[in-house]
């Protein structure tokens, strides 16, 4: 279990888009705690502003209103270099590069390369189980052996916080579950803050401690589900009681029969 | 290191690839061969083949210094409109201001009929190589340019949302990223320009030379001389076909890692 340090900490957040007949309120008023070194996913339908969210995190995006702090109650952008890394949807890959040179990328654009970081690309490799395609180049990967990939980018700069939008959105049921070990594997390994992203209800109770369940458009936070179910999670764990127990607690959430605001 | 029976492979690829083109060519030849004795065509008129073979193989010494000529204006016209457009395309895609008015004449220029223009840049730059390759620029410019702005917008959309996450900068972007990106368009264009280079020099070489293909056209049609004409031509097409042929190939060297790029031999 996470210690709970507050370690990103989102007060009173809302976004609102430029529109043709007027702002769209994207997000309202949304505060989370998020603990150093928890996997927190958030849940919720389609067009709930959760993208919004990881950008808004990220530093892409700046609120509208409210404010969100990091480490050290700073919230400029800058000091978050470095810091934070993504995983989108779509497992993008710069198709010219071989996989490590891919892997490679973060690093010599924040000027990190130095003497061990081919070492250092080749172990996160080796960690996403990919390492007999080190020199292949992505048209040679499938779409669940592209996002690996993309996950040991996002890692290899070291950040304290991965971000992953919906990073199996895109794969079929099978390898997702395959991902979903990995990635719980990997979380274990690595212990990052990681916030995830997610449509499937299976995959947030798999891999969190906490999730957040969104409302539709406004977006806000209905509620907080812990989920505390021993690690490492295996295939038995989905079968269990327990787990179907969350899921269907997410699931009322989600759908609005416990908790409405 | 070959071994044999990818080679195999590939060469029966070759044969399917090309195959019929060659196989249609030879027809076509036959039956103009055969049809010439066949309708009684005057030869003033049509040659045969052989007849156009003939007369290259007689005259070659004189007509290939001419080609050569050609080759190097329309060579220059393409490497030099290429350089221009891109430096152009960098502009528009990164300046409103540039993309205001340089758009316009850039469009303009290419309405303006080539044929129209040579001969007052005869005038301006005289009758060596300098107009003929101002020409060949002038046509063949245009399609390079709107495709490597084409080219230079269309990045992967998510890799520079992963770039900016990561606080690149512009020139890492532009650099890393979307150079790169282009590339597909920017080979696409120099395909359309290849062979109007071609066309643009030829063009320049009729209004005002004393060497070249065109030349060497004018001078055989004054003398009425078909069989001359048709070396003439035939050779034009090979000039184009080999510029063409060329940036197909530097594609193909640049561009291993595009989808349009053959992947491998499970293609057969």
């Amino acid at each position: 279990m996470p210690d709970r340090t507050e370690y990103i900490s989102i007060r009173d957040i809302s976004v609102q888009f430029p529109a043709a007949d007027g702002p769209i309120l994207a997000l309202e008023n949304v505060s989370i705690e998020i603990y150093k070194e928890e996997f927190f996913s958030i849940i919720g339908p389609s067009g709930c502003g959760k993208s919004t969210l990881l950008n808004l995190i990220g530093g892409i995006l700046r609120p509208s209103s409210g404010e969100i702090l990091f480490p050290g109650n700073s919230s400029d952008p800058f000091i978050k270099r470095g810091k934070v890394s993504y995983v989108f949807q779509e497992p993008v890959l710069l198709p010219w590069r071989t996989l490590l040179e891919n892997v490679l990328l973060p690093l010599e654009v924040l000027g990190l390369s130095t003497s061990d970081c081919h070492q250092r690309a080749r172990d996160l490799i080796r960690l996403v189980g990919l390492e007999e395609f080190e020199s292949a180049y992505p048209k040679a990967l499938s779409g669940g052996m592209k996002q690996r990939a993309c996950i040991a980018r996002a890692l290899v700069f070291d950040p304290s916080t991965l971000l992953m939008d919906e990073p199996f959105g895109a794969l079929d049921e099978i390898t997702r579950t395959t991902m979903n070990l990995e990635l719980q594997k990997i979380w274990l390994q690595t212990r990052k803050t990681v916030l995830f992203i997610t449509h499937s209800i299976q995959e947030a109770v798999f891999l969190s401690d906490r999730i957040g369940v969104m409302s539709p458009r406004p977006g806000y936070l209905k509620t907080v589900v812990e989920i505390d179910l021993p690690r490492p999670r295996s295939i038995d764990t989905i079968s269990s009681p327990e787990f179907a127990a969350y899921m269907a607690t997410v699931r009322g959430h989600l759908h609005g029969t416990a908790g409405v605001k | 290191m070959m071994n044999p029976p990818l080679r195999q492979k590939s060469f029966a690829r070759a044969i399917l690839e090309y195959g019929p083109a060659i196989l249609i060519t030879i027809c076509i030849i036959i039956f103009w061969e055969v049809s010439i004795d066949l309708f009684r065509i005057p030869s003033f008129l049509l040659p045969k083949p052989s007849a156009v073979a003939v007369q290259f193989i007689s005259m070659w010494k004189i007509v290939l210094p001419h080609m050569w000529v050609t080759l190097f204006e329309a060579a220059m016209g393409l490497i030099l409109a290429g350089a221009i457009s891109i430096i152009l395309a960098v502009g528009i895609v990164h300046f409103k201001l540039v993309e205001r008015t340089v758009y316009p004449y850039a469009v303009a220029t290419k309405v303006i009929p080539i044929i129209a223009v040579a001969p007052l840049l005869t005038i301006w730059f005289g009758f060596g190589i300098a107009p003929k390759i101002v020409t060949a620029i002038l046509v063949s410019y245009f399609p390079i340019l709107v495709n490597t702005v084409k080219g230079l917008q269309s990045a992967d959309r998510q890799m520079v949302r992963l770039m900016r996450s990561l606080f690149a900068t512009k020139y890492q972007i532009f650099t890393k990223i979307s150079v790169k990106y282009s590339l597909p368009y920017v080979f696409a264009g120099f395909r359309i320009s290849s062979t109007l280079a071609v066309i643009g020099a030829i063009v320049g070489e009729f209004v005002g030379a004393d060497r070249g293909l065109g030349f060497f056209l004018v001078i055989a049609q004054s003398e009425l001389d078909v069989r001359k004409m048709f070396v003439g031509v035939a050779l034009c097409a090979l000039l184009g076909l080999f510029l063409f042929l060329l940036v197909v190939a530097l594609e193909r060297y640049f561009l291993f890692w595009h989808e349009s790029a053959e992947t491998s031999e499970e293609m057969i």
